[in-house]
């Protein structure tokens, strides 16, 4: 009788439960809509299927022509195995869910006592079940359900970031491209300058000194090519680390020189309200408080009673018969009333809350730091472009008339074309800002927002995640 | 004074007496006339000549009729410039000087703005004659104040013209008045006398000629030309001077002109010339040397040098601050270099910046750096003799760098600056404007040696031995110092 009052107790219990099982994909395709919605990119999660194959053929497609930076974007998110390892952020968080639906499994005791003056020894059986497993459950399912959800924004924030990395990256490199023509262009000048030296110096008319010192400039000037040289290989391996590009897939080539600044200012009215509106990171704050305060709901529910444990003992004494009786097991809150679970949930939550209006302060004043690094390198490429180059370049021009009226010698004049060479360096590096900086404000519109230097405000979850991939 | 030019006087009619002779010894500060070889006036000199005055003797003399420019002196040939006009009120000749900004061209291609008198930049002359009484006004259209002194002459202290010291300045928009008798004659200079380094950069100064009453006809020549000397700091491409210059002058002038925009001093064959030189350049003495003839000096700031002290030269040096007359009989016909012998006073405005390009080999230079600068083409490399190269090239705007001139020869003459050509004829229809090249008679011109020529003399060109030994394996410097480490 007790034994089946037992099985029927189990049957019940595992009624409640019902059959929970792990369907590690799910979420997936919310950030797959989320992140194409937010930055026009597609993403695939790489698992051995049929898609995988059709990802590939579209890396190799795209790796074939010169990039931009939105053909690198979407190599990055259908080639970067990091990112895949992110995504399996969202098959443990999945996994978390089901757990936390899962009744503990009840516990069967059971004890054979000898008599020492006996014959037949005594049987003890008991099946314990904990009792409020019935109520925690759910509230264990919500808490696990609010975790669930902040996965999610962690993942899709995770990819957003990770495609204005790199674009980032991207822009970066192609300065870097651009500066090593431009380097080479002034090793070009100062080695036709340090020619004219020699021959100069051959004829007798310049002295070791002015020779040496007019070479001192000409292999200086080979040392900042090496130099850019460098840059540029290294920000390429940055751009095939992110493309997940290896083997004959890093001979891919970037698409010319970056784009010239678009000649009408980019408008955004309100960029502060956009960023509040469209923050993930926001959101993932305000997940992160319902989490708390569901975390702190199951901490009082559970706090003076955090453990019952209910069942049935069956006994059989010597050759007696069966003894069959219920069994409750309750903790008497005599040390451990719950308080300090309680008050750290409570703490939790305060601190989720704190967390969450710091980063509203955050958030705003990024966006206006964003927006003003856009004016300002705008400002700085444009004056480069149609006041000061033009400028290097007519006094090259004018210096070539007073070189043919013999005011000033062939170094002079090479030296202008050097310095003009160079206020183009200047001229590209605010362009790079530029873009750099409209990469940040795409972050923003796709709802992540930035640190000034690139990196990642808030989330940290998926803060640490990017912070160990650009680990450089 | 009065005793003095009556005999004066006496002496221009009765020249060469031994009465006269001995008058002007006693009189002691009267001034030789320039003497012709063989010239019969005594000359003066010694002790006693000095004795008397160094300033001319009292101010406070009578003065006598101005002398008219025909009757009483043959005006002075002032190429590229003029003599001041003026009026005779009251027996005094009136000159007005006005101070004012001008847009003066140095040549074709170099203009500037510029300070002068009269419209004028160093070519306006006041002329005057020996004993008369001058009243000039100076009227400063100027945006400074000025002043004007009166290089050379003896005058009133008060009449000095040194802004400051001896009178208040010009002030703006101001006419002063200055008077007095000229006690003298010769060569002198008028400059402004306040903030000289800039008003007199930017070409505020003058000749001065005065003319002796009655002069004798040993000191009469038929062409007398006046010719300022003074240099410039124009860099290439600007329109004003630059007066905080103090050693860099790169364009030279002959009366506000460089050459080949400096009028040539046309004379007739057997003619007496007189050149006055003055210098009123900033930093540079100037010896200036003629073709063709020997020259004397004749006179040195307005003093006459007695015959006896006089020594033949081909070039005579013109400090700062000096005249010098030299005359000499134009007897060669043909057309006579006249220059400053210091080399960079017939350049331009050279840069200073180009660095030493001759003996450099320029092949394949200009490959190398045209896809750098598409419009390079090395040059230099064989000296500044590109004047032809100057047309073809683009120059900066106002610029006449290495600018010379074609000669008669199709050659270019590749000389700027402190040049003119003294333009000697059989015949002339005239002294205006320039009769043109010479036509040397056949036969005269140095011109390329014909094969019979050499042939008869000798001359193997292809010896060796014979002509100098032409410089193999290009231009080797002498070995360079190296190794020499300490
Ligand atoms: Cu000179």
């Amino acid at each position: 009788m007790a034994v089946r009052g037992t099985v029927w107790m189990g049957l019940l219990l595992l009624g409640l439960t019902g059959c929970a099982s792990v369907n590690l994909s799910a979420g997936f395709p919310e950030i797959g809509a989320a992140v194409e919605e937010r930055s026009a990119t597609r993403i695939v999660w790489n698992r051995g299927s049929a898609v995988d194959q059709e990802a590939t053929e579209q890396v190799r497609s795209l790796l074939e022509r010169r990039l931009t930076a939105d053909d690198a974007v979407q190599i990055a998110m259908l080639n970067n195995r990091e990112l895949q390892a992110i995504y399996s952020d969202l098959g443990l968080a999945q996994a978390d869910l089901v757990q936390s639906g899962l009744f503990k499994n009840p516990v069967l005791d059971a004890a054979i006592l000898f008599p020492l003056s006996g014959v037949r020894p005594d049987l003890q059986l008991s099946v314990v079940v904990n009792l409020l497993d019935a109520l925690y459950v759910p509230l264990r399912k919500r808490v696990a359900a609010a975790q669930f959800e902040e996965a999610k924004l962690r993942v899709t924030g995770a990819v957003l970031d990770f495609t204005a990395e790199v674009r980032r990256a991207f822009y970066v490199h192609q300065a870097n491209e651009q500066m090593v023509e431009l380097r080479r262009t002034i090793v070009q000048a100062l080695t036709a300058s340090l020619d004219v030296s020699r021959r100069l110096h051959a004829a007798g008319n310049i002295s070791d000194l002015d020779l040496v010192r007019d070479r001192v400039q000409a292999e200086a000037s080979k040392v900042m090519l090496r130099s850019a040289e460098s840059d540029a290989q290294q920000s390429r391996e940055q751009l095939n680390t992110l493309l997940g590009a290896w083997g004959e897939d890093t001979a891919w080539e970037i698409d010319g020189r970056m784009p010239d600044i678009p000649a009408e200012p980019l408008l955004v009215n309100g960029v502060e309200h956009v960023a509040l509106a469209r923050s993930l990171d926001l959101s993932h704050a305000r997940q992160r408080i319902i989490v708390a305060g569901q975390q702190l709901g199951y901490s009082r529910a559970s706090a003076l009673i955090p453990d019952v444990d209910l069942g049935a003992s069956a006994e059989r004494e010597g050759g007696e018969g069966w003894k069959v009786g219920p069994a409750i097991t309750i903790p008497l809150p005599l040390f451990d009333q719950g308080q300090a679970r309680i008050a750290r949930a409570a703490t939790e939550l305060r601190r989720a809350q704190q967390e969450y209006y710091a980063l509203g302060v955050r958030i705003r004043s990024t966006a206006r730091a964003v927006q003003e690094r856009i004016a300002s390198a705008r400002d700085r490429a444009l004056y480069y472009r149609d006041i000061l180059l033009p400028l290097r370049e007519r006094i090259v021009n004018e210096g070539q008339l007073h070189y043919n009226a013999m005011q000033i010698g062939i170094f002079q004049l090479l030296r202008d074309r050097e310095q003009q060479i160079e206020t183009g360096v200047a001229y590209v590096e605010a362009l790079r800002d530029y873009w750099l900086a409209r990469a940040d404000l795409a972050q923003i519109a796709s709802g992540r927002v930035p640190a000034p230097n690139g990196g990642r405000v808030g989330g940290r979850g998926g803060q640490m995640k990017v912070n160990e991939r650009e680990g450089h | 004074m009065a005793n003095r030019l009556s005999r004066r006087q006496i002496l221009g009619i009765g020249a060469g007496s031994v009465a006269a002779g001995a008058a002007w010894t006693e009189a002691g500060h009267s001034k030789s006339h320039n003497q012709p070889p063989g010239g019969r006036a005594k000359e003066t000199g010694g002790r006693a000549y000095w004795q008397e005055s160094y300033s001319g003797g009292p101010p406070n003399v009578a003065p006598l009729a101005p002398g008219l420019p025909g009757d009483h002196y043959k005006p002075v040939v002032v190429p590229n410039g003029a003599a001041l006009p003026f009026k005779i009120v009251g027996g005094v000749k009136v000159f007005h000087l006005v101070a004012e900004e001008v847009d003066h061209a140095f040549d074709s291609g170099l203009r500037a703005n510029c300070w002068g008198y009269n419209g004028r930049v160093n070519s306006t002359v006041i002329e005057a004659v020996e004993g008369e009484r001058i009243r000039i006004y100076v009227t400063n259209r100027l945006p400074v104040a000025t002043s004007v002194h009166w290089h050379g002459i003896y005058l009133p202290n008060g009449m000095d013209g040194v802004g400051g010291l001896t009178q208040p300045y010009v002030k703006v928009g101001e006419t002063v008045k200055y008077e007095w008798t000229l006690r003298q004659y010769g060569s002198f200079m008028f400059h402004s006398h306040h903030d000289e380094m800039t008003q007199m950069g930017m070409g505020m100064i003058g000749m001065f000629i005065v003319h002796p009453r009655n002069p004798s006809p040993d000191y009469r020549v038929d062409r007398d030309f006046s010719l300022m000397i003074s240099e410039w700091a124009v860099k290439a491409g600007t329109a004003r001077p630059n007066t905080v210059e103090m050693t860099d002058f790169n364009v030279l002038t002959i009366n506000g002109k460089v050459f080949p925009s400096t009028a040539p001093l046309v004379c007739k064959t057997g003619d007496r010339v007189r050149l006055r030189l003055g210098n009123l350049g900033a930093m540079d003495h100037h010896p200036m040397h003629i073709h063709g003839y020997h020259f004397r000096i004749t006179a040195t700031d307005g003093q006459d040098i007695p015959l006896s002290a006089q020594w033949p030269e081909t070039t005579v040096l013109v400090a700062v601050g000096q005249t010098r007359n030299v005359e000499f009989v134009a007897d060669a016909p043909g057309d006579w270099a006249f220059h400053c012998h210091m080399t960079h006073h017939v350049m331009n405005q050279m840069g200073h910046e180009f660095p030493n390009m001759v003996g450099v080999n320029p092949q394949g230079i200009d490959e190398k750096i045209r896809p750098l600068l598409p419009a390079y083409m090395t040059h230099g490399h064989t000296g500044m003799d590109m004047g032809k190269m100057a047309e073809v090239m683009p120059y900066p705007p106002n610029t006449i760098s290495m600018k010379g001139a074609t000669g008669p020869f199709g050659d270019y003459i590749s000389m700027g600056g402190l040049f003119t050509i003294v333009k000697v004829r059989d015949d002339l229809a005239s002294y205006e404007g320039d009769p043109g090249w010479y036509q040397q008679p056949s036969g005269t011109v140095a011109l390329k040696a014909n094969d019979d020529d050499l042939a008869r003399d000798g001359i193997d060109v292809n010896d060796g031995a014979a002509s100098p030994a032409p410089r193999s394996g290009g231009t080797g410097p002498p070995a360079p110092n190296r190794g020499h480490r300490h």
